[in-house]
């Protein structure tokens, strides 16, 4: 009955409705055999409740979703949904680790010798694992492994297979490179190029533009729940997705208060000389000065994160010299760290990052109660104020009282960054401070941090994006194995440059 | 679109999540003293309903301590060998120099103290609460047997019984006991920073370290708490028993806990609760084996309903936490 050309997924006028909101309005678009689409649009535009609706854990109140021709029940559960073909990947991911590879794979659905007792045919189980890995040519994967213990990317390949060992038609993949280094990164995309060589139709979400034009053919972009735009991305440009995911004009910062001021007589914010936790960091030196964004490039496990919070002093072991405003700063716990001026954005919001359950002001007062207080008892007027303050200054969406864990990622991230800003601090390092933020939020975090640093202060802005630290740092630093690898000043920051460095040193080491 | 749908929910939703809220408690207490006041003539005389207050604020106060330890993530199953330990070594105080105020100062320094080392040890040694707390447990209570020689001690000073028997404009002095108290923690928990300290240490600790909070200075200051407002539970006991008793106190920590669940806040995830439910929550629990006693349900059952009605408050907190998502 399917022809070859035949969509192996469509949606027709899906439709989804919350109390006053229309999360997702007569959306249809459909996804051929073998085809990569990019499910694209800034937080809150709908997308996730689309993909939350195809796997079964969201009900569409209109429309029909067609898999191979045939049309789906408006009603199927998540594990009904995995039997039409649909398989789901998300950022978190959800291998046991510990259980083995192959029992991963075959979750309840592990290959039996006798009915009862059910006792597991390893020996089937481990070659119907191999087989799974090997059509993502992953077969240095031991099927006997314990997941745990296996890095990152293996897991996901691992999650990959499990959904492919079900027969997948559709996989969709939420953010998947997240947490990958660029080479992890390129071998999931060779992933997904064999996945489409046997026929699978991909939907795939990410924040990162680059690699929307390196694997995807079509770009699917929603606006406010309703669908804007079907690109084809090899005729586009990246400002234009941009556009039409915003529908705004694109707008490139504007770098000159750093950059002006690089004369002699600039002043040192942070002198760091030898820092190290005779762990990870092995003697690192550098300099931030006022007015300027200092980037810290290079891939997850080159220690970046070790490094500030060592220095902000959210863990022990600290020993070198740090100068900080002309003084002697030793770090010890955060709560003396802020006191002293030197503020820390955690790379995880919902881990360590926000206070979820809590109210957006109260997180906002955190770092600094003293200033909406009168001696112990807390003033619910001034704290109002400063929420009123950020609220207006970055757009926060959402009232004073508003649970921080309701909110979409950008605007959680908008509070986490308030948060710091409340603080006071003389030098603010912000450890990955747009992940998972739409473009549009992006660009309102750079001007922040940018606008932030101005003002005689300084930031320290760490990221695995190489196009974030191009657009919004006066200086990189790349890292590797807890060093300094390379220095990038003014002109030299360029995509190719930190790139190169990063790479070059990372295949001079293995 | 920004915001999650229920910021945009209906007036009805808001209610229904008001009603299982804090108001639920409230409710609850109504119907059950309506059920009672129709199966029984003399269950809502003034006279037991002053019963009723006087039965609860033994709990209603240590419950209090026990909401700040749930609501900054921990437990303290300690409270009701606290309670025995210092009554035994305050009563002995008393005995030996016949001063009551220094008994009492006694009492309440040791409370805190005590509490003050479940602290310590949860928030400076890393241990789990739950285990510490259940190893101060035995602590307290075999220290209680082994001073009191498992004795109860007898012939307080009189004083003591002003206490229980006093009153002041008509309300007994224990009940003004637990309205001071009650004012008190309200008052720490909304009006003060360390209030909202406690709760953003307890929703998320990490989190709340990075932001800058002292958050081992407040888990022992929760700790403290806790053995301060069971010190205080310990002498209004004994001022209604007339004595000291190592065994007093037993599975206290289990009715304070009740009376936290009951009242909305959640043992499951810290951050969530408040102190007037609590308060409702130990009303709740007095009313309910007052009132079974009244109409002659015999202890055992009493055990049976009690187990019942605490299931009942965990679903609806589960429930709460479902719809509130």
């Amino acid at each position: 009955m399917t022809q070859r050309d035949a969509p192996v997924l469509e949606f027709k006028q899906i439709s989804k409705h919350y109390p006053g909101v229309k999360a997702v309005d007569r959306v249809s678009f459909s996804v051929g055999k073998g085809e990569v689409v990019a499910l694209m649009g800034i937080n809150g535009a709908g997308k996730s409740t689309l993909m939350k609706i195809l796997s079964g854990a969201e009900t569409r109140d209109e429309g029909e979703i067609r898999i191979d021709g045939k049309a789906l029940p408006v009603k199927y559960t998540p594990s009904e949904a995995r039997a039409y073909g649909i398989g789901m990947i998300y950022q978190e991911l959800s291998v046991l680790s510990e259980l083995t590879v192959a029992e991963n794979i075959y979750l309840t659905r592990e290959f039996l010798k006798f009915k009862f007792p059910p006792v597991i045919d390893y020996k089937k189980l481990h070659e119907e694992a191999r087989r799974q890995l090997s059509k993502l040519e992953a077969h240095h994967i031991d099927v006997k492994q314990k997941t745990g213990l296996l890095a990152l990317p293996e897991k996901q390949m691992v999650e990959i297979a499990k959904a492919l060992a079900v027969d997948c038609k559709i996989l969709v993949m939420d953010e998947p490179t997240t947490s990958l280094t660029s080479e992890e990164t390129n071998r999931l995309f060779e992933v997904i190029r064999s996945l489409k060589k046997h026929g699978v139709a991909i939907i795939y979400i990410s924040h990162r533009m680059d690699e929307i034009f390196q694997i995807c053919d079509k770009a699917v972009v929603m606006r406010d729940g309703k669908l804007v735009d079907q690109l084809d991305v090899r005729h586009i440009t990246h400002d234009q997705l941009v556009e039409s995911m915003t529908g705004k004009v694109f707008k490139r910062l504007d770098k000159s208060a750093g950059t002006n001021r690089r004369s002699a007589d600039r002043k040192k914010l942070l002198e760091v000389r030898n820092a190290t936790d005779r762990k990870w960091i092995k003697n690192v030196s550098f300099e931030v000065y006022e007015n300027e964004v200092l980037g810290i490039g290079g891939l997850v496990g080159s220690k970046r994160t070790e490094l500030a919070r060592l220095i902000f002093g959210a863990d022990p072991g600290f020993s070198g010299d740090i100068l900080f405003q002309g003084k002697p700063f030793r770090p010890t716990v955060p709560h003396k760290s802020i006191r002293l001026g030197l503020g820390y954005l955690s790379e995880n919001r919902k881990e360590d990052g926000l206070n979820l359950g809590r109210p957006i002001q109260e997180n906002i007062i955190l770092t600094d109660m003293k200033s909406v207080s009168t001696g112990l008892a807390w003033n619910r007027k001034k704290t109002n104020q400063v929420f009123e303050k950020y609220a207006a200054q970055m757009g926060i969406k959402g009232k004073a009282d508003t649970i921080v864990g309701n909110l979409s990622g950008g605007n959680q991230q908008k509070v986490a960054i308030a948060k710091w800003l409340h603080a006071g601090c003389k030098l603010i390092i912000f450890d990955e401070p747009t992940r998972g933020v739409d473009v549009a939020a992006k660009a309102e975090i750079y001007k922040m941090i940018r606008d932030f640093a101005a003002n005689g202060s300084g930031a320290i802005v760490i990221s695995s994006e190489v196009e974030e630290l191009v657009e919004v740092c006066d200086r990189v630093l790349i890292m590797s194995k807890g060093e300094i690898a390379a220095e990038l000043q003014a002109d030299e920051i360029t995509h190719d440059n930190i790139l190169s460095r990063i790479t070059s040193r990372e295949r001079k080491v293995t | 679109m920004e915001l999650v749908q229920h910021e945009r929910r209906t007036i009805g939703f808001r209610i229904k999540k008001q009603l299982l809220g804090g108001l639920g408690t409230f409710i609850g207490l109504f119907l059950l003293l309506a059920i009672f006041s129709m199966l029984s003539d003399v269950f809502l005389s003034a006279g037991n309903l002053q019963n009723i207050l006087i039965q609860s604020a033994t709990n209603a106060i240590i419950a209090a301590g026990m909401t700040f330890v749930i609501i900054a993530g921990q437990i303290d199953l300690s409270v009701g060998s606290l309670l025995a330990l210092t009554s035994i070594i305050s009563a002995q105080i008393m005995l030996d120099t016949g001063s009551l105020a220094l008994g009492i100062v006694c009492a309440l320094a040791l409370g805190t103290l005590l509490g003050a080392l479940n602290g310590f040890f949860v928030a400076y040694m890393g241990l789990p609460a739950f285990i510490v707390t259940l190893a101060t447990m035995w602590l307290f209570r075999g220290s209680a047997y082994v001073l009191s020689k498992g004795q109860a001690i007898v012939g307080l000073p009189e004083g003591l019984r002003v206490l229980a028997t006093g009153s002041f404009l008509g309300i007994p002095n224990i009940v003004w006991v637990m309205i001071v108290t009650y004012v008190a923690c309200y008052f720490v928990l909304t009006r003060l920073t360390i209030g909202r300290k406690i709760y953003a240490t307890g929703d998320n600790q990490e989190s709340a370290r990075l932001s800058g909070i002292h958050v081992k200075a407040v888990q022992v200051l929760v700790f403290s708490l806790s053995g301060f407002l069971t010190s205080i539970g310990a002498i209004v006991l004994m001022s209604r028993l007339n004595s000291a008793q190592p065994v007093a106190g037993t599975s206290f920590e289990l009715t304070a806990i009740a009376a936290a669940v009951i009242g909305g806040t959640s043992l499951t995830k810290g951050g969530v609760g408040g102190i007037v439910g609590t308060l409702v929550g130990a009303v709740f629990i007095a009313s309910l084996m007052n009132g079974l006693v009244i109409i002659n349900v015999s202890s055992f059952w009493q055990q049976v309903i009690m187990g019942i009605v605490i299931l009942i408050a965990v679903a609806i907190d589960k429930y709460r936490k479902k719809i509130s998502k």
